[in-house]
């Protein structure tokens, strides 16, 4: 599928690895909330509920063979972010790391931000594989000797050792937002990058923590006007000038920072008129952005809502290119899904024996998916229910829908795809809509820069797949 | 289910006109509460018993009594828009007590779904679903200032899959990241420290109560503080710590808390659901 053509190149998936406990009772810490490959690839970030992030690393050896490429072990972990108290405003702020983004690489040493609701920080992550042994004062172990029992005196000197990963935070932004951040994006001039909440956008500098300039502000004068919010925001790749950012509404705005300080004004804006016949009590909903990705050329976006996902032409506004429907069959289901009943059925069983899941109080129909774009753009991916995720070849060529399962989880077993029976007759091996498991969803996946490996986060599972070969 | 609910459960399904119920004055949609009537808190009732036969059909689940369904009495809609709107509209005060009452009716639905679970099934564990207080509201610890160890630099050893010190010679106690991570609890108000009141209708001054099943079993208590004392012991060995238990007796006692509530309260009322802690007790 990332190639073109007919059958006989058609990209199979193989599983890789799976990453994380198989249990029933998932500890909410342990969710996961984002993954994000590195500009390399080389590195796999990936933050959860609990405010940790573990980076995943590409086994050196395996890296050259075609087979094992998608091998990746657990290089560092640290944490991020605590949970804190507002306390002036009486609010928890949650340790869930929202957002990982990696700066490109500039020496031996690896930077990444991670954001939760309210504070950003810069993680330098370096490698230590030496150590100063022989000490005059101190014993090898730390403890310090007796100074009158040293008699003569040495030169400490190097030593290998194990390699250490170190995880140290550079940077803390913080109290720049009264709402939740949704978004981070490094700009392509490596100096500065943006921090999205529902209603604002900040510019920082990376050297730079007391300040931050605000780029977006769409809060109304009187609260009661307020109709949208921000949903996701990014920098173009190329032009540091441009960024995007999409609303709760479906609409998306292109900014320029050179037209003005304040780009309330937007440039472009991007919105599809809807089409009447179908409008519902719940279009506004589903018509809400989850996600939006430049592709790697910068010509196009891909924006995800509800049930679908589409890409601009970034020089045509009034209407995207193409539009691929990841789950048109729960359009149907939009009712029970914003009123959650038979879903939380589902999720009985599975939660009973746990603590209570903050799960039953998440409602389906504002699950956010995100998306992401295939190296080369050639193919797009986002996630679905009952652990599918959805690929979708750009010209409208193939589309496939594959599963993130515990029953292909030894490496090198081909995926194969899975089909959704809609209604009418089901066959053999298509899962009825009903039988979904709405309480197994794929909502962060993420594409190797330069390959074809993916790794798709279920509720706790981090799976890799390569393409088969 | 009658032809009506049938009906008019499918004219909820197709029709997209909002019954009015729904629909607040300034024209947002509310959504609309599909909670059991636990302690009455349901605040639509007609759309209520549509929407709970509609899920009892649908159910597939394992608990036996029909009743429980695990949703939130306060269905908050889950769109980022209407929390800020929520959250800059009302001043402080009127903030925390809806926070307050949120927390308080999710720690009711904690509980009685539990006792439900420990009543109907009867594979759960007894010793951490049975009691009355919920991991999830036991304050771990007050909220960590910011710069908590935070500026310090985290050392992991890939060869050995766990953290290490910054020296690398020591490992820290904290486990693998392979293996699932401790779990890290949210930080939770102070309120919600206190525990609940076991004073219940009594209102002390200036203090937010909190209201829950297990005060009911005190008040049955201190009714007979002269003749069942021995219940004491049983309830010292719950995990309501004995503390709260004297702190509250004492000041039952010092307290001109109306008579009249206390008599009305009746002793350990059979199948109450207070009925697994009494199991409990003399082991």
């Amino acid at each position: 599928m990332a190639g073109a053509g007919d059958g006989d190149d058609e990209v199979q998936w193989c599983f890789s690895q799976v990453k994380g406990a198989f249990d029933d009772d998932i500890a909410e810490a342990d969710i996961i909330s984002t993954v994000e490959f590195s500009h390399s690839g080389e590195l796999l970030a990936t933050g959860d509920k609990g405010g940790r992030v573990v980076i995943f690393q590409q086994d050196p050896e395996s890296k050259s063979q075609p087979l094992c490429r998608g091998q990746y072990n657990v290089y560092s972990t640290f944490q991020s972010h605590e949970p804190e108290f507002d306390y002036l405003k009486s609010l928890e702020i949650e340790e869930k790391i929202n957002k990982i983004r990696w700066l490109p690489q500039k020496n031996a040493a690896q930077f990444l931000l991670s954001t939760n609701d309210k504070t950003i920080k810069l993680w330098k992550i370096s490698e230590r594989d030496k150590r100063p042994e022989g000490y005059n004062l101190k014993e090898d172990d730390g403890r310090y000797r007796d100074p009158s029992s040293v008699t003569a005196l040495r030169v400490p000197v190097f030593q290998p050792m194990d390699l250490m990963v170190e995880a140290s935070p550079r940077r803390v932004f913080a109290n720049a937002h009264t709402y939740h951040i949704n978004s981070i994006s490094v700009n392509s001039d490596n100096e500065t990058y943006l921090s999205a909440d529902d209603l604002r956008i900040n510019l920082w500098h990376l050297e730079i923590t007391d300040r931050s300039f605000n780029i977006v502000d769409i809060k109304p004068a009187n609260m009661e006007e307020l109709t949208e919010v921000i949903t996701a925001a990014e920098f173009h790749p190329h032009q540091c000038n441009t960024f995007v950012y999409s609303s709760s509404k479906g609409t998306i705005r292109l900014c320029d920072m050179r037209a003005s300080a304040l780009c309330d004004q937007h440039s472009k804006l991007f919105e599809e008129q809807e089409d009447p016949s179908r409008r519902s009590f719940f279009s506004e909903i589903i018509s809400s952005i989850s996600d939006v990705k430049f592709s790697h050329s910068g010509r196009y976006m891909m924006t995800r809502d509800y049930l679908s996902v589409k890409i601009w032409d970034l020089n045509m506004e009034s209407r995207p290119v193409e539009t691929y429907q990841v789950h048109e069959y729960l359009r149907s289901k939009l009712c029970s899904l914003y009123e959650n009943d038979c879903i939380l059925m589902r999720c009985v069983h599975e939660y009973l024996r746990s603590k209570l899941c903050s799960l039953y109080e998440n409602d389906c129909i504002f699950d956010k998916f995100e998306c992401c774009w295939s190296g080369d753009d050639s193919v797009v991916m986002t996630g679905s229910y009952n652990n599918f995720f959805r690929m979708f070849e750009r010209g409208g060529r193939q589309d496939v829908t594959l599963e993130a399962s515990r029953e292909v989880s030894q490496p090198l077993m081909v995926l194969k795809p899975r089909r959704v029976c809609a209604g009418g007759k089901r066959r053999k091996d298509e899962v009825g809509v009903d039988s979904l498991d709405f309480s197994r969803k794929i909502l962060h996946t993420t594409w190797h820069p330069h390959d074809n490996i993916i790794a798709v986060a279920t509720t706790n599972n981090l799976y890799i797949f390569q393409d088969k070969c | 289910m009658n032809d009506q609910e049938i009906m008019s459960q499918e004219k909820m399904e197709l029709d997209l006109e909002i019954p009015s119920s729904l629909v607040q004055s300034d024209g947002h949609l509310r959504r609309s509460n599909s909670a059991p009537m636990i302690n009455g808190l349901s605040d639509s009732s007609q759309v209520f018993q549509r929407e709970n036969l509609r899920s009892r059909r649908n159910s597939t689940t394992v608990v036996n009594r029909p009743n429980v369904i695990p949703s939130s009495p306060i269905r908050v809609p889950s769109t980022r828009l209407y929390q800020i709107k929520q959250e800059e509209g009302v001043d402080v005060m009127n903030r925390e007590t809806a926070h307050e009452r949120e927390v308080q009716t999710a720690m009711q639905m904690s509980q009685s779904w539990e006792e439900s679970l420990s009543l109907s099934d009867n594979d759960l564990e007894k010793s951490s679903s049975s009691s009355p207080k919920r991991i999830d509201f036991v304050p771990v610890s007050p909220a960590p200032s910011p710069t908590r160890g935070m500026l310090k630099k985290q050392c992991f050893s890939p060869s050995l899959q766990i953290l290490v010190s910054s020296n690398g010679l020591t490992p820290s106690p904290i486990p693998s990241p392979t293996r699932r991570l401790q779990t890290v609890r949210r930080s939770q108000s102070p309120i919600n420290c206190i525990r609940p009141s076991i004073l219940g209708p009594l209102k002390r001054k200036g203090e937010m109560e909190t209201e829950s099943p297990p005060k009911r079993l005190f008040q049955g208590t201190t009714t007979m503080l002269s003749t069942e004392v021995s219940h004491l012991p049983e309830l010292g060995s719950c995990s309501l710590s004995s503390d709260l238990l004297d702190g509250s007796l004492s000041s039952v006692g010092s307290s001109s808390g109306s008579p009249a509530k206390m008599d009305g309260v009746s002793p350990s009322p059979s199948g109450s659901p207070f009925t697994p802690l009494q199991d409990r007790s003399p082991k």
